[in-house]
């Protein structure tokens, strides 16, 4: 086989996941749109290797809204190898950036797919706009103040 | 094996349904690369292999979207995924734009065409890909096996503190251990991914 490893297919997958709103895939793709970094990048912000960041996209999201969410969110960056700070930073932009498009929350239940990523049209529109002054840095950017 | 097999599919299978965040990846990481070297084989004719890789795909997504459809009671996992993906590729393979329809090398197919004891071990051994580089960084079999219980999503301590050999020391001591040796692990790990990404540069 053109893959040995495996890790192809599982990437690709993982690809097929970044318009599902209940996958994690969906949060890094919104989360690597809206800073403009490449998958390598994301890793790399992350402090992870691009197999463990497949590893991460093809979990489940936990639901904002679930009482025992740090707990979940927890096992999945122990599981991922991932701060998880970080992770949480990652989780709540995209939450923020969905809140502003008007998509409801995430909650358990059937999914539907989509065309396109749903933030798509609204990160277009953040891109555009400069950052004002005394704004808060996107979590990867002050990520070299905060390892040890 | 077969047994085992059986208990391993259900016992995801379950963890899908109770809404565990990292079922989906443990599932993908165990069943992908046999389904689609299952599919390969039972295939041969079929030269492109992003059509097997697809239908795998397919499969796997289903299976995510719509648990439900599948019963532990009279299918395993894997089979039921097989079945699900061979039915998938045979589809697109009839598609109008598919130059040739690949027959299958059997028409009972699903047996025989590989060892099935093969593909059930493989299964079984459930050396995620993804994961493979960091155990390879593991040499101490403790951290080995109590970064197993992380990336399983394990949540009970004892069992940490089981690994840990603490076991016999008060709740609250073992939380602590457990917890500084994870936070400890996962940053000796992380340090240690990063090496060869820095060396590059």
């Amino acid at each position: 086989m053109s893959d040995p490893t495996g890790i192809e297919a599982l990437a690709g997958l993982a690809g097929r996941l970044e318009n599902n709103r209940e996958f994690m895939a969906y949060v890094l793709a919104a989360y690597r749109k809206q800073e403009g970094l490449s998958e390598q990048e994301l890793a790399a912000a992350l402090g992870v290797t691009p197999a463990l960041l497949v590893r991460l996209a093809l979990c489940r999201r936990p639901a904002a809204d679930s009482p025992d969410f740090t707990d979940r969110l927890r096992r999945i960056a122990d599981a991922t190898l991932i701060d998880e700070a970080q992770l949480a930073n990652v989780v709540r932009q995209v939450e923020v950036l969905e809140r502003l498009s008007g998509l409801p929350g995430i909650q358990q239940g059937p999914r539907h797919p989509l065309d396109g990523h749903p933030l798509d049209g609204l990160m277009a529109a953040a891109r555009d706009r400069s950052p004002a002054e005394g704004e808060e840095p996107a979590p990867h950017e002050d990520k070299k103040g905060t390892d040890d | 094996v077969r047994g085992e097999l059986d208990q391993m599919g259900s016992l995801l299978h379950e963890r899908l349904v109770a809404g565990d965040e990292l079922a989906t990846a443990e599932i993908a990481e165990r069943f992908m690369r046999p389904l689609i070297g299952n599919l390969a084989a039972m295939f041969p004719g079929v030269k492109d292999h992003h059509l097997i890789a697809t239908a795998v795909e397919d499969a796997l997504l289903s299976y995510f979207a719509r648990p439900g459809q599948f019963d532990p009671r009279k299918l395993t996992l894997f089979k039921y995924l097989r079945m699900a993906a061979r039915s998938d590729l045979l589809n697109s393979l009839r598609r109008p734009r598919i130059v040739e329809l690949t027959a299958p090398e059997s028409e009972h197919g699903l047996e025989g065409i590989r060892d099935p004891a093969d593909l059930e071990d493989e299964v079984m051994k459930g050396d995620s890909p993804l994961l493979r580089e960091v155990n390879e960084l593991l040499t101490n079999p403790v951290d080995r096996e109590f970064f197993g219980l992380m990336a399983d999503g394990e949540r009970k301590t004892a069992e940490y503190a089981r690994v840990l050999g603490i076991s016999d020391r008060p709740a609250s001591e073992q939380a602590t251990v457990v917890k500084r040796h994870k936070d400890r692990l996962k940053k000796r790990l992380q340090r240690k991914l990063k090496r060869p990404v820095d060396s590059d540069e």
